[in-house]
């Protein structure tokens, strides 16, 4: 998680302070436990809660995309068509470099303040790759990865305009998440 | 026995395709562009005239574990660069006779042409935009 989504967390919870002399914990419904030693003759539990009030767009749609990531946990359990030539099985390190790549996008998008641009569906493709495929109206975007290539193709179509190339996933492409949002 | 001739498939007529259940998430088994897979050089499908929908899922046996998609001759031609093409094949070994086989061509890049990066995507696209719906549902029961 990025540092700036954390420091948003902690400003945005209300916090109780309970002092004792054992440990210090910072409790967070996303983050889970935080512990630390404090610096003084005894030790000081913190504790911060998350604040009553309603998720932001930004909270929503990276719960989302978390979401449609564990689903896509399935791909790596897909086996081959008995009736094609050549399987190439789908791999953790392909699911992850799709997966980091998206995160990365989502990152971006949120410190650029946009909003909207849709979750993917993450799927299996061709000789062990991997897609995403992003579906908004009359708007598309598909990006695979390819198994055992640190690369990764896309195209992309809305009205009077359509994008496609080769990049690598280890770089980011905010540009395509705007292309979407567009 | 006389060899099967090779027709012109009409651009109205529809082939089906076979999509092994296994590819799909079963929480949600939509068509995906991920779906459109070539095999060897090319999508293998089945032509309408000498083949139903469930004969398609059939084919290979344990017709539960595939799904089948309709596509349309003459929209898979307006993709640039796909071609369909009427490949029957009897007396193949280990293969079952099949009429109805049929092929499209052109997903990859064209042989001598040097790699064009998202065309493949762009090919894919363009399938999942006209053909996204099941013919036989994966969870259909078998006829």
């Amino acid at each position: 998680m990025p540092q700036s989504r954390l420091a948003k967390l902690l400003e945005s919870s209300s916090r109780e302070r309970l002092f004792s002399r054992t440990s210090y914990e910072v409790k967070d419904r996303s983050l889970g436990f935080r512990q630390r030693d404090v610096e003084r003759s005894g030790i000081e539990y913190v504790r911060v809660f998350p604040a009553a009030k309603p998720s932001s767009p930004f909270d929503l749609e990276w719960r989302a995309l978390e979401d449609e990531i564990n689903s896509a946990k399935y791909i790596i359990e897909v086996e081959g068509d008995p009736g094609l030539d050549g399987y190439v099985p789908y791999t953790r390190e392909t699911l992850a470099r799709a997966t980091d790549f998206l995160r990365r996008l989502m990152i971006h998008a949120h410190t650029a303040n946009v909003i909207g641009t849709g979750i993917p569906r993450i799927g299996p493709a061709e000789d062990g790759s991997i897609d995403l495929f992003w579906e908004k109206g009359d708007r598309t975007l598909l990006v695979n990865f390819p198994a055992g290539e640190n690369t990764g193709n896309y195209y992309g179509k809305k009205p009077k305009s359509e994008i496609s190339g080769k990049f690598d996933p280890s770089e980011s492409r905010p540009e395509l998440v705007f292309w979407l949002a567009d | 026995m006389d060899a099967w001739p090779i027709e012109v498939i009409p651009d109205p007529d529809s082939l089906f395709y076979r999509v092994p259940t296994g590819w799909l998430r079963p929480s949600d088994p939509r068509v995906a562009p991920g779906h459109f897979r070539v095999n060897k050089d090319s999508m293998s499908c089945d032509w309408e005239k000498y083949s139903t929908a469930a004969e398609t899922r059939s084919r290979q046996g344990a017709p539960e574990r595939f799904a089948v998609i309709r596509m349309i001759a003459g929209p898979i031609r307006e993709i640039e660069g796909l071609s369909v093409v009427h490949s029957p094949f009897q007396g193949v070994n280990g293969q079952v006779d099949n009429r109805a086989h049929s092929s499209i061509f052109g997903l990859d890049n064209p042989p001598g042409v040097g790699a064009v990066h998202g065309r493949k995507e762009r090919v894919r696209s363009e399938l999942y935009s006209r053909f996204n719906k099941w013919e036989i549902e994966p969870s259909a029961p078998i006829e």
